[in-house]
């Protein structure tokens, strides 16, 4: 599969979009020693080594470490669910859920909020503050799943 | 010696006179008759046991994810939602299932899909174990999809060192990626690939090969197996598996290790294969004990293997309680 080194000015732009959209404030030295490299819509981090990484066949590599950002034809670039933990640590726009409600997200479906948000993008998490998923709240009550952890399951994992 | 005069060599193997006798518990119990004739062979009056253990579905069991979570945290958040896990005791990270709600499924749950654990067979745990991956090395998972074998070596190295896992399968390859990364593997690279052609730059420090096979271990799981694999097709897998041995041989350094491993019982997947390793390929078999399980078969239907593959693991469900599995240790 073709695939791309992406350069650290491009990195960076992919960051501070994520950042302006979930309001996050990510502390860039855990980016240190990392490569980004673009496969399709997946952007994935991986340790830099570049040395193995070169040694093997590129028409056959289909991915290097873990998923750390989506482009999407809707919502632009989106942070991927893979990366929860930095996600959790860094951003403030955060939404929780009992778990019951927030396990509606992971099938797709939306929930509507008796209290009123302001739009935009959140990540929800439960009340045990488990990473449910990243969502788009409309018309300030309407919380639309975007990216959430059933993902795994309808990619057969 | 190449593979097929290596096989021919062997032949005689996979020449089974069938019996009366044999024939008449294959239309009873459903089997294709050579392989009742072959469990007569291996088991003599552990038979009925074998057949009957085959009938039963075994526990579920599952392995905790550290890399994400404390194992004793997990044990409690699952018996809130009503499963009782049992820990294996000669597994660090395996536990029985012992019983489950109606709902969710085990593989449902919000544990599952945060990466807490992932649902995999007892003795399909063991291979990554044996070969003490450590931070730092570069390890090569063959076959890999779906990951179970891949995650584990990737946990067991805290997400040092690399992993590089090889399918050649695309249709497989999406629940491999789904896997590392529900699991939280960072050091894990992919690769589309047939590992019998398989080249790189470089020899690994460690290989796991958990060979395609016939199954002939998941009886219990997978009905179909019972007439799936006729015995001109046993002899393909054979070939195939010892086709990815070879080239796993030729990837791996000096003083490398090498797990080899199937979920079949048949010695012919097996001892046939770890046979060509030591014979023609110079590799020792290193001996292990710490689970338990029978040694690898030195004679079958009067050929005789190479003296040291019983120093190889079998493993039986109606002995183990696992699925039948075969694993051995090899050094270059």
């Amino acid at each position: 599969m073709p695939f791309e080194e992406i350069d650290k000015e491009k990195i960076y732009e992919i960051i501070n979009d994520i950042s302006s959209k979930l309001n996050c404030n990510f502390d860039l030295t855990i980016f240190n020693n990392k490569i980004f490299l673009k496969f399709s819509k997946y952007i994935m981090i991986f340790k830099n080594e570049n040395e193995i990484l070169n040694k093997i066949d590129k028409e056959k590599l289909i991915s290097c470490g873990i998923i750390f950002a989506i482009l999407t034809k809707r919502d632009g670039v989106l942070p991927f669910i893979s990366i929860s933990d930095i996600l959790i640590n860094s951003c403030k726009n955060k939404l929780i859920l009992p778990e019951k409600l927030a396990e509606k997200l992971t099938y797709g479906k939306k929930i509507i909020l008796k209290e009123k948000l302001n739009n935009g993008y959140y990540i929800v998490l439960t009340k045990k503050g488990d990473f449910i998923g990243i969502v788009k709240v409309r018309r300030e009550k309407e919380i639309i799943p975007i990216l959430d952890i059933g993902w795994y399951l309808r990619r057969g994992g | 010696m190449d593979i097929n005069e290596y096989l021919k060599k062997y032949e005689r193997i996979f020449e089974i006179r069938i019996s009366e006798y044999s024939t008449k518990i294959a239309e009873k119990w459903g089997y294709l008759p050579y392989m009742i004739e072959r469990y007569n062979e291996l088991f003599g009056n552990g038979l009925f046991d074998f057949l009957r253990s085959c009938e039963v579905p075994l526990p579920r069991s599952i392995r905790c994810n550290d890399l994400k979570i404390d194992c004793e945290k997990l044990v409690n958040r699952l018996d809130e939602k009503g499963f009782k896990l049992e820990k294996i005791y000669w597994l660090k990270h395996g536990y029985k299932v012992i019983s489950k709600p109606k709902s969710p499924t085990l593989g449902a749950t919000i544990e599952y899909l945060l990466g807490f654990y992932h649902i995999q067979g007892i003795s399909s745990m063991i291979p990554p174990y044996l070969l003490e991956p450590k931070q730092g090395e570069l390890i090569l998972d063959l076959a890999a999809a779906p990951g179970s074998k891949t995650t584990q070596l990737s946990q067991l190295m805290r997400n040092e060192g690399i992993v590089i896992a090889v399918e050649k399968n695309p249709k497989r390859i999406r629940s491999l990626i789904s896997n590392i990364n529900r699991l939280g593997c960072k050091n894990v690279i992919v690769v589309l690939d047939d590992a019998t052609g398989l080249k790189l730059g470089t020899s690994v420090d460690k290989i796991l090969l958990d060979a395609p096979c016939s199954g002939e271990g998941i009886i219990m799981f997978d009905r179909s197996r019972k007439t799936k694999t006729p015995i001109t097709k046993l002899r393909d897998f054979s070939s195939l598996q010892l086709k990815l041995l070879k080239n796993a041989y030729n990837l791996l350094k000096d003083d490398g290790l090498l797990v080899y491993s199937t979920c079949s019982i048949a010695p012919e997947e097996n001892e046939l294969v770890v046979n060509y390793a030591i014979e023609e390929l110079g590799m020792e078999v290193v001996k292990v004990n710490w689970f338990p399980h029978e040694n690898g078969i030195e004679e079958y239907f009067n050929i005789k293997f190479s003296p040291s593959v019983k120093n190889c693991s079998r493993m039986y469900p109606h002995i183990h309680g696992t699925e039948g599995f075969f694993i051995c240790l090899l050094k270059k």
